[in-house]
């Protein structure tokens, strides 16, 4: 047990969003609960993978953390100061520390913007330095993810959607964060570009020692990138581990089920497969106890009246099922 | 080896009104040669008319009253478009007249324009309370009888070019507002600008580096759209007597005066009112041809 504490940590984080009837007479009709209860820690230099179908709250948990959405209850702690309640000067200083990569390349630059002044802003707003120190860190910056220094002057219509992410993350990395959320950062691109986009983003991180939040609905990706997993469903986390032991022991059936949805190679060949019926229960009126009950080939009277919570089922694996009780 | 088709003929007309494909949008390809060549013309005429003016436009010759033009029967080859009741030279006044209306045009489209771009950006980009109040603004200035209150401002404040502007502004803002906060809206949607925020842009900031450079395009449209409203509302108010007082040459005023003798001298009213049509049609057209190639999401308007 390491007694250093995390560099980010998610305590009970809530989300809810109130869906609203009429303009005058305002009338909530209910809550769609986004993110539900979820607890996580990000280690400094490490990577989090935060895996689930789309709709299951990892892209509002991330949109938190870059303290673009408040949560409606719980907190997210940057080396121990509470996110949401930072003003002026601490504001900034972590704007510094957390930046982010988006999924859509041809979305995330500003067509107007010349591709180094994009690079740049984050120094340039945060008065980082003068002109010549920010020039000279724009094109150390353009080496380091793979582009030509003189490519600065160019707009972002004259880039291939790898070519941009490119520059998405060398505008991330310009203030040497410590944190990055990468929302996606590959599934956009060609399968030719994602190896070379992973492998980037991997050296980065052995250069700077830098976090990753990598959100991502494909394991591939999570399990070449991530040192530690988390799993959600409709807003909850139904199983986290360090990714090495996620693989070699898939405990949770809708985990099991994301497996069985890919083709990964599994160390296990006669372990069942399962496959999903139906479609994911709207997040409006989740299922009562556990939230994958509808859906779980496995399930058990008690599933749908009480909801399981996380369990540790092996040193750093917690599984929130009634199986492994 | 087969003979290549001749080239399609094109006509000049195709030119001012371009062919309509079959999915019936018309070809926006075509550079409307013809009317830049119009709103050149007039542009020339009102940035030289001291130099290309024959006669003053004020002075009076009364004996060289109502002549007609120079190739009807009775017209003076000294007065190539005839002259007016005063015997003014029609010519001259319809060229200093090209003054006013741009004049008009310039100040009320910066102002106007400039007032409903701003409007617009802040309203979308803030959302929330700002922009209810500003779109309810918004509403407001559309029931807003707009030649009504233009008399009501010439009666108050007397006639004159400051008057006639803040009437065109007041009637322009409101629609530059609403279209460009809907363009904001979904602007503010794009990652880009929720990046921004990521780095530390201040609201400020995002609106005037990230929004704003990405609605010119739209803006640009809007104004030249909006130079035939102008130079209408202008004409419009001016022949009512709320614009630019007598004997300042505008066109709408020309029509005014020329008004009570259409069957005696209908040159003086009608010639006037082909100047405004070919300056409109010409705006209109090429702004037109603008929205197509730059912003062709505004086409309904």
């Amino acid at each position: 047990m390491s007694v250093v504490p995390p560099l980010l940590r998610v305590e009970r984080v809530r989300k809810h969003f109130a869906l609203t009837k009429g303009i005058l007479f305002t009338r909530t009709l209910g809550h769609i609960k986004a993110v539900d209860d979820v607890s996580f820690d990000i280690r400094a230099g490490e990577t989090l993978g935060l895996v689930g179908e789309s709709g299951c709250g990892k892209t509002t948990t991330s949109r938190m953390i870059l303290n673009l959405e408040e949560p409606t209850e719980g907190r997210i702690l940057l080396e121990g100061e509470p996110i949401h309640a930072l003003q002026g000067e601490a504001l900034h200083a972590y704007r510094v520390k957390v930046q982010a990569v988006f999924q859509d390349p041809w979305s995330s630059l500003n067509p107007r913007m010349k591709v180094g002044r994009t690079i740049a802003e984050s120094l340039i707003v945060n008065a980082w330095g003068d002109r010549a120190k920010i020039a000279e860190r724009v094109r150390e910056l353009l080496l380091q993810v793979g582009l030509r220094p003189e490519q600065a002057q160019q707009y972002p219509h004259e880039f291939s959607g790898g070519q941009r992410q490119r520059v998405a993350l060398a505008a991330a990395l310009a203030s040497r964060p410590k944190l990055i959320v990468l929302d996606e950062p590959v599934s956009a691109l060609d399968v030719s570009i994602r190896a070379q986009m992973m492998n980037l983003l991997k050296d980065i991180q052995a250069q700077d020692d830098v976090a990753y939040l990598l959100v991502a609905h494909d394991l591939a990706t999570v399990r070449h990138m991530a040192d530690h997993t988390v799993v959600m469903y409709l807003g909850k986390i139904v199983e986290q581990a360090p990714t090495a032991a996620l693989f070699e022991d898939v405990r949770h059936p809708y985990t099991r089920a994301l497996f069985s949805a890919v083709l990964v190679a599994r160390p296990n060949p006669q372990e069942e497969e399962i496959e999903l019926k139906g479609e994911v229960p709207s997040p409006l009126d989740p299922p009562s106890g556990c939230r994958f009950h509808t859906r779980c080939p496995y399930v058990m009277p008690r599933c749908s009246q009480h909801e399981p919570a996380l369990r540790e089922v092996s040193p750093g694996h917690s599984v929130a099922c009634y199986l492994f009780e | 080896m087969a003979l290549a088709d001749p080239p399609p003929r094109i006509s000049l007309w195709r030119l001012v009104w371009p062919a309509r494909v079959p999915g019936g949008f018309r070809r926006t390809s075509r550079v409307p040669w013809i009317p830049i060549a119009i709103i050149s013309a007039i542009v020339v005429m009102a940035l030289f008319a001291p130099l290309l003016a024959p006669y003053s436009p004020i002075d009076q010759t009364l004996r060289d009253k109502l002549l007609p033009p120079a190739w009807l029967d009775g017209g003076s080859e000294k007065y190539l478009l005839g002259t007016d009741a005063f015997g003014r030279d029609i010519l001259s006044r319809l060229i200093y007249g090209a003054r006013v209306s741009l004049l008009v045009a310039l100040l009320a489209l910066t102002a106007g324009g400039g007032i409903g771009l701003g409007v617009g950006i802040v309203a979308g980009y803030v959302g929330g309370a700002v922009d209810s109040v500003l779109m309810r603004l918004v509403d407001a200035a559309f029931t807003f009888p707009a030649i009504l209150f233009a008399l009501l401002l010439a009666v108050t404040m007397g006639q004159g070019l400051g008057t006639l502007v803040i009437a065109i502004t007041l009637l322009l803002w409101a629609s530059f507002a609403r279209v460009i906060r809907g363009e904001v809206l979904s602007l503010r949607q794009r990652d880009f600008v929720a990046l921004a925020r990521v780095r530390g842009c201040s609201a400020l900031r995002i609106m005037l580096t990230h929004i704003l450079p990405n609605v010119l395009n739209t803006f640009m449209v809007l104004v030249t759209l909006n130079i035939g409203v102008v130079i209408i509302a202008e004409a419009t108010l001016s022949f009512l007597g709320a614009g630019i007082p007598p004997p300042t040459p505008t066109w709408g005023l020309m029509i005014s005066e020329g008004r009570g003798r259409l069957t005696d001298a209908w040159w003086v009213a009608l010639i006037p009112g082909i100047a405004i049509t070919l300056m409109v049609l010409s705006v209109n057209l090429f702004g037109d041809w603008l929205r197509d190639r730059l912003d062709p999401r505004l086409r309904q308007l």
